[in-house]
């Protein structure tokens, strides 16, 4: 038996491959049989085409489905002349039901705001116009003891249940949760939103449904549920649903399954004592029948973190052994196949059984720093529903030697909910640190890994965008800190009035240009902050001043930096004009720094206007094939860019922003490159 | 018996029989004369109740016509089921449409005009056309020929929890935007982690929010070349002062359903709503504060305007001559002042008729339900989307425009410019 080179493979820990014996049962394997279907889908008895009949017949026809649930809107069926229409559903159904051959189901889809669910298993459908909200909705599931999935978790086009907040009465009920969902023209992808559900406690299992809304049935994707079973009837393909044998696959009849022991994928492990710490073997099977080979099968945990990994393979049966980071963890497999088609398993869990799950740890600072008070941030949820009593909380970090307590508390959470866990603590070593989050309740201690930080030895330079004054682009600069957090510079915004307070540690102070018109804030600098801000310059501060392009509706006013560079004696300025190409406004420009030429993209530039014998000049850079457009007409090459030295410190003024978050995105540009150069200037006074 | 006798007796009974013949064959006959005329509609829920009753009313008051009232889904629903009716030539008699579907079905002769009916034997009179709003009229014309009669209509307000504008302070609703951003402000109400507790006003990522905010400030969606004109400083403006009190002043929350729940809930102190949406509104709140109904905020109150939006009743000309006589009695029928004055009472849509206001159930109802009028202030100075075949993607294309710019995808230039490009195709240029 050969073992896979080691050089394909990633991440590993410890792997051991089985003799892949494709379809028979394999040494280890749990006995059990793959069934695939779809439980998502429309006809015209609500917003889709054809009929229930039309439905089961196409899908238990053309094969590869062994099951299948329809889902119309609820609404539909509670208006007075639909109401029939429900149970004309079932009965049609029933027509093509046969254990063993073909199952056929009949749900509905809950439409909400919050985001959409399917449910299934209850004599009547919900629907939002009786159920208007969650908690309705849940009630009603749970006078039924019905079943439900999170459909189309996709945060782009709807807030996923406040962003899968922890909330026991409904984890109870919810139990799967679409990884893929649609058949448009792609599948949606939604493993993101599988593992945030996951992190912050939900036990959902993993599926993948085409929402059709035409006669395309069976037909409309490759994408299916995949489920394992004993048999094939309604009761147990209900079961596995509710009991998370599934898993979601783009390949329609590619086999998944994960297990540890005895256990399924779907099931809980409840450990003797502490989980953290001790190791499992956790099987994985992975085989086509079409014989797709796979490039690569992870197994994640939590965190979405890669737990195991093995490289390009031909599928089969693996093993990995690992190790448990926390008192409450889940491992789920992830197999990508060599074409791309991507199968996602639902999750084992292995935990305490003392129930709460702690989640999104971070540090809140760009920087932690030796000596320095830090904020160490988890979401916490109790899955108890019964957390009577409050929480105990011990933050622990490790350097060289080992765990140290750096601060303890106690937090309250709402029974069968969760709460914000911000714990203020001081870190007293310098280089790799590794924290570590112990929650105590009545049912005992939980540990969780927090995560591995870096904590220098000093204060980082600091940089600050103004936002106080209605600047341009407020709220735009996050892409700004990243990249200076990037270059070791920590930035951040100011939102008050400037002064000395606010400039002290500053080494550099952006302006953008205060927009008129609509604001919460003033748009103006008043004498003293311009006096502070220059004084600061003078004495060793970095200012960078942004102007915009004059659409002639007076919201762009360049007093105030007239007044700052006069106050400074940089004989430069702010045109009132709009730099345009060809006719139109321009959107993008080469410009010439000392450390090289740049294509940078922005919008509404306007040009600088520099005077004779400007001291001091350090760079003045010009956009050739741009032109400056006022009243009186265009000009040529434009000034874009110009900098200065005054004082002990450095004045920059560019036409625009070329980097908000806008252009920090757009690709085929170099605003990042030339962002970085600038800040290196700005800051160091290196090109 | 006497032979005479029951010679009489036979005669009576044969005569009888055959009186109780002709009475049953009759009534065969008159039952034969009775039209069944098929309204396929979009009205669910409380909407959908209240029409159910008029056409209860309809039909108990004109024993020789049937309508059969059918609910098809929601308005994405309805229009795809009209599309597949009418390439099967099995429309129904009478349905709801707006006027983009309209444009479309128009093109095959699909529909009777409006005002062949208004004009014929059974017409309307002038004063009685003239009734009608002039700007609902108008919505309804498609290449200078009035084709559907404005039926479901309503006009956008400003919602607000009265209760929390009292507690910051402020005693008027906003009327233009800088007053709207300060009381947004005012409003908002955050936790010690940022996150809202309440926001200043709640927001949606469509086209008809959009609209609010675009049509307040002098938009129109079309220039004069027929173009769209969203792109220019106006349509930016509007976008961007709607994505800057998302993430610029982080006074707003959106979503893309119906805040009535979250306001009821206190999540948010205002939001703007189409009229019918009151009555949720009510549902919502369930007396726990005051709110109240403002016209929109403009962005100057010289720019001030609502978008109206609702359905229009169109005829088939598939039916037969009967049968569209029959729809058009009806379609008359319940824009009869009475009859939109019941209908805006049930559901908040607006009456199509003038003088629907000065009968004393409207009269009453405004008197326990002032809200109710805020909607009515604004009926001059409605703005009203283009009836075009190609709209009904367009909206779709300027709703992209709004939920890109709003996750910031892309600037409110480029997202605009997006749409104005696509769109234009559609439109032909």
């Amino acid at each position: 038996m050969r073992r896979h080179a080691m050089k394909s493979v990633i991440l590993i820990l410890l792997l051991t491959m089985v003799a892949p014996s494709v379809l028979s049962s394999p040494e280890g394997v749990p006995d059990i049989n793959f069934y695939f279907g779809n439980l998502h889908a429309h006809t015209s008895y609500s917003d889709g085409m054809g009929t229930p009949t039309e439905a089961y017949s196409q899908v238990s026809t053309i094969g590869g489905m062994d099951f299948f649930s329809l889902t119309e809107h609820g609404y539909y069926f509670q208006q007075t002349t639909n109401i029939h229409l429900w149970y004309k559903s079932i009965q049609e159904a029933e027509a093509f039901y046969v254990p063993g051959k073909f199952v056929s189901l009949v749900g509905y889809e809950w439409t909400h705001s919050e985001g959409h669910m399917n449910g299934y298993g209850t004599p009547i459908a919900a629907s939002r116009d009786t159920q208007r909200d969650f908690a309705s909705f849940m009630d009603f599931m749970h006078e039924y003891d019905g079943i439900a999935t999170f459909n189309h978790p996709n945060p782009d086009i709807q807030p996923n249940w406040n962003d899968f907040s922890y909330w026991k009465s409904a984890d109870d009920i919810a139990c799967m949760l679409e990884v893929g969902s649609g058949a448009y023209n792609r599948n949606t992808r939604n493993e993101p939103s599988y593992v945030k559900a996951l992190d912050r406690g939900w036990k959902v299992g993993a599926v993948n449904n085409q929402d059709n809304h035409k006669n395309d049935w069976g037909s409309a994707a490759e994408v299916r549920t995949g489920l394992v079973a004993k048999e094939l009837t309604r009761a147990s393909v209900l079961e596995a649903m509710r009991f998370m044998r599934t898993y979601s696959t783009e390949d329609r009849n590619a086999r998944a399954l994960i297990w540890i022991g005895d256990n399924l994928m779907g099931d809980t492990i409840t450990t003797d004592g502490p989980a953290a710490g001790k190791r499992m073997k956790v099987g994985i099977l992975a085989e086509d029948p079409d014989g797709d080979s796979y490039s690569r099968i992870d197994l994640i945990t939590n965190g979405g973190k890669v737990a195991a990994s093995i490289g390009p393979s031909k599928g089969g049966v693996y093993y990995a052994d690992v190790e448990l980071l926390h008192d409450y963890s889940y491992f789920y497999a992830r197999m990508v196949e060599a074409d791309g088609d991507r199968i996602v398993t639902s999750p084992i869990w292995v935990e305490t059984g003392a129930g709460l799950v702690a989640s999104d740890f971070s540090v809140e600072d760009t920087f932690l720093v030796k000596g320095r008070q830090a904020s160490f941030y988890a979401r916490v949820a109790d899955r108890t529903g019964s957390m009577a009593s409050e929480v105990g909380y011990e933050l622990y970090a490790k350097n060289t030697g080992g765990y140290v307590k750096e601060a303890e508390g106690s937090l309250s959470i709402s029974p069968g909910r969760w709460a914000h866990l911000t714990i203020p603590f001081v870190p007293d070593m310098e280089g790799a640190m590794e924290l570590k989050l112990v929650l105590s309740s009545p049912a005992g201690p939980q540990s969780f890994s927090a995560g591995r930080y870096e904590v220098l030895d000093k204060e980082p330079m600091r940089l600050a965008v103004d936002e106080g004054h209605n600047n341009r682009l407020t709220s735009y600069y996050t892409g700004l800190v990243d990249l200076a957090k990037s270059m070791g510079y920590e930035g951040g915004v100011l939102d008050g009035e400037i002064g000395k307070g606010s400039l002290e540690g500053l080494k550099l102070l952006v302006l953008p240009l205060p927009e008129q018109g609509f604001a919460l804030t003033p748009t103006y600098y008043e004498e003293e902050e311009l006096a502070a801000v220059a004084g600061w310059v003078e004495d060793g501060g970095s200012l960078l001043l942004l102007g915009w392009g004059d659409i002639g509706d007076g919201s762009r006013d360049f007093k105030d930096f007239a007044t700052l560079l006069g106050l400074l004696e940089v004989r430069a300025s702010f045109s009132s004009d709009m730099l345009v190409f060809k006719g139109a406004n321009a959107t993008s420009a080469t410009v010439s720094l000392q450390s090289g030429t740049y294509k940078i993209a922005f919008t509404e530039g306007c040009s600088l206007t520099l005077k004779e014998g400007a001291a001091g000049k350090v760079l003045i850079a010009r956009t050739p094939g741009l032109n400056s457009k006022t009243e009186a007409g265009l000009a040529e090459s434009p000034v874009f860019v110009a900098a200065f030295e005054r004082g002990k410190g450095k004045v920059m003024l560019i036409g625009s922003v070329p980097f908000s978050d806008y252009e920090l995105k757009k690709s085929g540009f170099d605003n990042t490159k030339f962002t970085a150069s600038v800040l290196g200037w700005l800051m160091e006074g290196r090109w | 018996m006497p032979a005479g006798e029951s010679m009489r007796k036979r005669t009576f009974m044969l005569v009888a029989l055959s009186l109780i013949l002709a009475l049953a064959l009759g009534s065969a006959s008159l039952a034969a004369s009775k039209v069944t005329i098929t309204f396929w509609h979009a009205m669910g829920a409380q909407l959908g109740a209240t029409l159910e009753g008029l056409v209860k009313d309809f039909n108990e008051t004109h024993p020789d016509i049937v309508v059969k009232a059918e609910y098809q889904g929601n308005y994405g629903a309805l229009q795809q089921k009209l599309t597949g009716a009418l390439v099967a030539q099995k429309p129904p008699t009478v349905s709801q449409v707006y006027g983009n579907w309209a444009a479309e079905f128009i093109t095959s002769n699909a529909l009777v005009p409006i005002e062949n009916f208004v004009n014929g034997p059974n017409g309307m009179s002038k004063l009685e056309v003239d009734d009608i709003y002039e700007g609902l009229r108008k919505a309804s014309m498609i290449n200078g020929k009035w084709y559907t009669m404005p039926f479901n209509k309503s006009v956008y307000v400003l919602v607000y929890n009265k209760t929390a504008l009292d507690e910051v302070g402020i005693t008027t609703p906003p009327a233009t935007w800088q007053e709207l951003l300060t009381a947004a402000n005012k409003l908002t109400k955050r936790n010690d982690k940022g996150e809202f507790i309440r926001s200043g006003i709640g927001l949606r990522d469509n086209i008809d929010l959009f609209a609010c905010f675009y049509f307040a400030s002098g938009g129109e969606w079309l220039d004069k070349d027929g173009k769209l004109a969203i792109g220019g400083a106006t349509g930016q403006k509007a976008l961007q002062f709607m994505v800057d009190m998302l993430n610029k002043y982080k006074v707003a929350a959106y979503m893309s359903g119906y805040w009535d729940a979250d306001f009821g809930a206190g999540k948010t102190a205002m939001y703007m709503t189409s009229s019918p949406g009151l009555s949720y509104t009510e549902s919502a709140v369930a007396g726990k504060f005051e709110w109240g109904v403002a016209p929109l905020p403009a962005s100057d109150l010289k720019y001030r305007a609502t978008p109206v939006a609702g359905t229009d009743l169109a005829i088939y000309s598939k039916s037969t001559k009967a049968e569209q006589d029959a729809a058009w009695t009806f379609v008359k029928w319940m824009v009869e002042p009475t009859q939109t004055a019941k209908w805006a009472i049930g559901t908040s849509y607006i009456p199509v008729r003038k003088s629907a206001l000065y009968l004393g159930i409207m009269k009453e109802y405004f008197a326990k339900n002032p809200k109710a009028e805020q909607s009515l202030k604004q009926l001059n100075y409605i703005k009203y989307d283009p009836n075009l075949a190609a709209w009904n993607g367009i909206r779709g294309d300027i709703s992209t425009a709004v939920q890109k710019a709003f996750l910031a995808k892309a600037t409110v230039a480029e997202a605009l410019a997006e749409a104005v490009t696509v769109g234009n195709k559609k439109l032909g240029f």
